[in-house]
């Protein structure tokens, strides 16, 4: 099934809403829009689910401190503007914490969603996804930032090229190489374990 | 010479997978030994939000907006009308009623003041409201003096359980998942030969001394507006639909017969042909909406 796409005449006149009448529904139909993309990406990004829920939080709180300054410039530029509220905070955020916990419990690791398409228990996704968390930190800064945008934020690549003021084909270049690299590490730490679990 | 970010074919190809794969969130499956494969298996690594939190977090951002609305609205009546003009309703129908409430209060308050029995009076009809009895004794004025005392039935029937509620009305009651601490239901009041609406009272049970007993009630009805009212202070949304929030100022009487205004919080809105209303003394718009949200 395809997902909602929120077309941009329909998002500017929700903004627009928000912004004149402080309109609730309004703001509900981008919330709903926005808000698994947000804990999707942020949930990579950071990793301890509570860390994940307060600064979901308090992105969404900055955007309505701040919708009264947002100036629409076109397609994507909503959605560069909140992803950049919350990266901003994603930096604040390691600044005030010197190292990242790599190993978290289980418990601390948020689930995964229901149309996952394994039909693993509860244990094993949530190492699946701290597998997965860690592969993507192996890879440089910025391919971490592109791949998790657009797998997770589910940005356009004309989005994440705004957000992060890069050209569009920077942007998909540093993508493709990211995913082979992924895919590369992935595949030879497979075969490590295949090598433990056979002796 | 190829320029460094120039994609080759591959590349290309790679790009339509990976914008495929994310508009189909439940994608082919494929083992993730290929590329492909691994780029859906990747795509189905999302984590997920608790529902709760997402909620919880939606009813929070909706307040401040609610917040932020209405200091607007003050804001720009104040400009339009002075500096006290947010003190008087702009529209004619809410001055008359906001005059005639000020005017009751006050002929209320001169009574309870002179005439102790009016406090009793008072305090019966509070409870009589939550269901506590069916008879009150109502003091009669005329000419402008208290001429006697009548006991009248009041309306309103119970407590009862939900059993012998549900029997008695021709919908299906419905009830809140959520309660704030403290709280539980605590009965339910029907109108005698009336099977179209239901009153359910929800407390903390603290009664002991110096201590505060706290209800909310959730009125659910089959006719339209028979507990709406109050001034309607704006629209909110509970699961995606359009309630109102409305405050209702009334007086209060303390055993020594000293009277004081009290505001209900209301919320009421439709669902599937039953109309409800949540009122209280006591709880937030925010604890207000989550319980409304919990009624499925």
């Amino acid at each position: 099934m395809a997902k909602g796409r929120l077309s941009p005449e329909r998002e500017r006149a929700l903004i627009n809403k928000v912004q004149k009448n402080r309109d609730t529904a309004a703001f509900q139909e981008l919330y709903d829009h926005y808000f698994p993309k947000l804990f999707a990406y942020v949930g990579y990004r950071i990793g301890r689910k509570q860390d994940i829920e307060d600064l979901v939080a308090d992105t969404f709180l900055r955007t309505i401190e701040g919708i009264d300054h947002f100036n629409w410039r076109g397609k994507g530029s909503f959605a560069a503007w909140l992803f950049t509220i919350a990266r901003n905070l994603i930096s604040n955020y390691y600044k005030q914490r010197r190292s990242e916990d790599d190993a978290l419990p289980l418990e601390d690791i948020p689930q995964l969603e229901a149309s996952t398409l394994l039909p693993l228990d509860a244990v094993l996704q949530k190492q699946r996804l701290a597998q997965m968390r860690r592969l993507i930190n192996s890879l440089s800064p910025r391919q971490q930032e592109i791949v998790t945008l657009k797998f997770f934020g589910e940005l356009q690549n004309r989005e994440i090229a705004v957000l992060l003021e890069l050209d569009e084909r920077t942007v998909a270049s540093h993508l493709c190489r990211g995913l082979r690299e992924l895919h590369h590490k992935y595949m030879a730490e497979s075969v490590r374990t295949a090598e433990r679990d056979s002796r | 010479m190829i320029e460094r970010d120039e994609l080759n074919r591959q590349d290309q190809e790679l790009l339509q997978e990976v914008e495929r794969l994310i508009a189909n969130e439940d994608g082919e499956r494929r083992e993730a030994d290929s590329l492909y494969g691994f780029c859906a298996h990747l795509a189905s690594t999302r984590p997920l939000a608790d529902e709760a939190f997402r909620l919880r977090l939606e009813t929070k951002l909706i307040s401040v907006l609610e917040s932020e609305k209405k200091e607007r609205k003050m804001s720009a009546e104040q400009t339009k009308n002075g500096p006290l003009a947010w003190f008087i309703p702009a529209r004619p129908s809410l001055r008359a009623a906001l005059t005639a409430l000020l005017l009751i209060v006050l002929l209320a308050g001169g009574l309870i003041a002179v005439y102790p029995p009016a406090g009793a009076f008072a305090k019966a009809v509070f409870d009589a409201v939550r269901g506590q009895t069916s008879q009150v004794i109502v003091t009669v004025v005329e000419n402008g003096t208290i001429s006697r005392e009548e006991a009248i039935t009041t309306d309103i029937t119970g407590p009862l359980t939900l059993a012998e509620a549900q029997a008695e009305v021709d919908f299906t009651i419905r009830l809140p998942a959520y309660l704030p601490g403290g709280y539980s239901l605590t009965e339910f009041n029907i109108y005698p030969g009336s099977r179209d609406m239901v009153t359910i009272l929800f407390d903390t049970q603290v009664d002991g001394p110096g201590q505060a007993r706290e209800f909310f009630e959730l009125h659910e009805s089959k006719r339209e507006g028979i507990y709406a009212g109050g001034e309607p202070l704006g629209d909110v949304l509970i699961n995606g639909r359009t309630a109102v929030w409305a405050q209702d100022v009334s007086t209060t009487t303390d055993d020594a017969g000293r009277s004081s205004p009290l505001t209900a919080n209301k919320l009421y809105w439709e669902d599937g042909g039953i109309y409800f209303t949540l009122r209280s003394y006591d709880l937030s718009q925010q604890e207000m909406l989550k319980i409304a949200a919990s009624i499925k």
